[in-house]
């Protein structure tokens, strides 16, 4: 057991709890719990998203396969920023002036039905668990390799640590976290450059001209023989380009911002920070093929995932090697806290209040009823992480993103759009989505080896149009029905689009 | 109408904004995918720039010009919303 990599874990974390422990005085309301009282500021919740979306699983996976495949890895690490340029365009304004609580309170301020509502919660449910048992099981087995903890302890000890931050700080807690860990990453991310790069002549593409110096040219040139793993790529960006618009933990952030100009600096404030982190990655790539070698890399894991650690080790001895194992854990833990309280939302607000109890739930019990499904959310997802230990679920984050791509993102955008949109349409986009998009993973490479009917390990290529098919499709079918026609579109617009003029501080409506 | 009540945005303007989220997301959606279809099916970015891969240079215009298309969208929204 690495010592110091225990302290600086321990120490991160009671920062964290110091953190949810001050935020709990803030969480009183069911408006506290879920969306922070709308008190988020732009920066903060841009820092907040950059906690949501620079994962360890970018930090750890993206350095790794880059030092192993070159710049096949490098297609891991292009997506994010555009995604934040598409919720900026289409989807943040909007989302931000119609939902309330979840992603589905979108949807629904233009459609009402029971169905309709337990089927978004449903999507939103599945897409947080399957990020929830990434982030475990990648935790579990970080633990046990750099920590030297027992897979079941560390799953467990995170699993509790997650459920104390979203129980007692709500969304204020999740937020304080997530931007406590962006800071700490960046400022880690920053220091390892700086110490790279003053190895390699203070060239910060030093890394890459020295890996093609000594292990020739094709670790950083693109590979054209295999169409396949092509295509896969292609549909790996086209999901993470469409994916975030559709995920409910990130999504849920734009509902905490006090206005929709504070909506727009947030993406902004963060697609400069993701600029920064993705571009890092290949740097630290090649350095770790350089300094820590493709044997040592794949001897501590197949999947490249060590080499990031290992770099800091050679680079900044036990000390940085310590840092960075303890933001890997802060940072698995901001991502798991907003899965929390995006899952506890779909739970208690669009599947028990509106689904099942039509509605007439009070506040005060909804309040209570997300903690209650909080932790049994966690309970399920601990479970469930435990039983996966031995499988590599790696792949299903890619996964999360073309579900989310082929259901909730759909029916969204053509809420917002689409004038002859309607109930039954988003009710078939939300069912055939999840259908075909699950449907291709089951019987395709990662689920089914070498024996499998389709080809591609990310599905969206085929699911996305899909998806949009079935809402087309359910919309003729229900264009006839009045029922399902919703609230008048233009009503719709004027909530989604008010025109709004700002006095600094607010916004007031345009007389 | 009460004052906090949100207006309808004119036709006109709905039609601007429609269009900047669809014709603008869908060319940015293109024009991003045009990275990894290039360098993955064609040896367009098979050269170097100076000491670096093509490859990485296309991989940083695809992570840089969402930059420049978010500056260049928070600057018209703030504009339309009378802001400085």
């Amino acid at each position: 057991m690495n010592v110091l990599a225990v302290v600086v874990v321990i120490g991160i974390v009671a920062i964290t709890l110091g953190l949810t422990s001050f935020a709990a005085r803030r969480n009183r309301s069911t408006d506290d719990h879920y969306i922070a009282g709308r008190r988020v500021s732009g920066w903060q919740n841009g820092l907040a998203l950059a906690g949501d979306q620079l994962s360890a699983a970018s930090f750890l996976g993206i350095t790794g396969a880059v030092a192993l495949s070159g710049f096949e890895g490098m297609y891991l690490a292009l997506g994010i920023p555009v995604a934040y340029l598409l919720v900026l365009l289409v989807i943040a304004e909007p989302l931000r002036n119609l939902g309330r609580f979840t992603l589905a309170d979108a949807v629904g301020a233009r459609f009402d039905g029971r169905l309709l509502r337990g089927v978004l919660a449903v999507a939103s449910l599945i897409l947080s668990v399957v990020y929830m048992l990434i982030q475990f099981v990648g935790a579990g087995l970080l633990a046990q390799l750099l920590l030297g903890l027992d897979f079941t302890v560390a799953v467990l000890l995170i699993g509790a640590l997650m459920t104390v931050y979203t129980f007692l700080g709500g969304m204020v807690g999740t937020t304080y976290i997530q931007v406590f860990k962006a800071v700490l990453l960046l400022a880690t991310v920053l220091v390892m450059l700086g110490i790279v790069m003053s190895r390699t002549g203070w060239n910060p593409v030093g890394p890459m001209i020295e890996a093609e110096r000594r292990f020739g040219g094709e670790v950083v040139v693109p590979r054209h023989d295999d169409t396949t793993a092509g295509l896969n790529n292609l549909s790996l960006n086209l999901g993470v380009a469409l994916g975030i618009m559709g995920l409910p933990h990130v999504m849920i952030r734009f509902l905490t911002v006090r206005d929709a100009r504070a909506a727009r600096h947030s993406a902004q404030f963060a697609m400069w920070l993701f600029a920064l982190f993705f571009l890092t990655l290949p740097v630290f790539g090649y350095a770790a093929l350089n300094e820590v070698g493709r044997e040592r890399i794949l001897a501590d894991n197949p999947g490249g995932n060590l080499a990031a650690a290992r770099l800091a080790e050679i680079i900044g001895g036990n000390l940085l090697f310590a840092i960075v194992v303890g933001v890997v854990m802060a940072t698995i833990l901001a991502v798991l806290a907003g899965l929390s309280i995006a899952s506890s939302g779909a739970v208690a607000h669009d599947l028990y209040n509106v689904a099942m109890r039509e509605g007439k739930v009070s506040r005060r019990r909804q309040f209570v009823v997300g903690r209650v499904a909080g932790v049994a959310i966690s309970v399920v997802a601990i479970l469930l992480a435990l039983g996966a230990r031995s499988l590599n679920v790696a792949f299903l984050a890619n996964v999360a993103f073309a579900i989310a791509a082929s259901t909730t993102m759909p029916v969204l955008l053509l809420t917002i759009y689409w004038r002859g949109f309607n109930r039954v349409g988003a009710t078939w986009g939300l069912v055939g989505g999840l259908v075909v998009s699950l449907g291709l993973v089951l019987i395709g490479p990662d689920v089914l080896g070498e024996d499998h009917l389709f080809p591609l390990s990310v599905p969206a290529l085929v699911s996305v149009p899909a998806g949009f098919l079935c809402a087309w499709l359910g919309s003729l079918v229900g264009r006839n029905r009045p029922a399902a026609r919703g609230i008048p579109y233009d009503d719709l617009v004027a909530r989604a689009f008010p025109r709004r003029r700002s006095t600094g501080d607010s916004e007031e409506v345009m007389a | 109408m009460d004052e906090r009540t949100p207006q309808p945005p004119g036709h006109n303007e709905f039609r601007v904004r429609r269009r900047i989220a669809l014709a603008g997301g869908a060319l940015t959606l293109v024009v991003y995918l045009a990275v990894p279809a290039l360098t993955a099916f064609t040896t367009l970015f098979d050269g170097h720039l100076g000491p670096v891969g093509l490859g990485y240079v296309a991989a940083a215009f695809a992570i840089l010009f969402p930059l420049g298309g978010a500056y260049a969208y928070g600057r018209w929204a703030n504009r339309r919303e009378g802001a400085p």
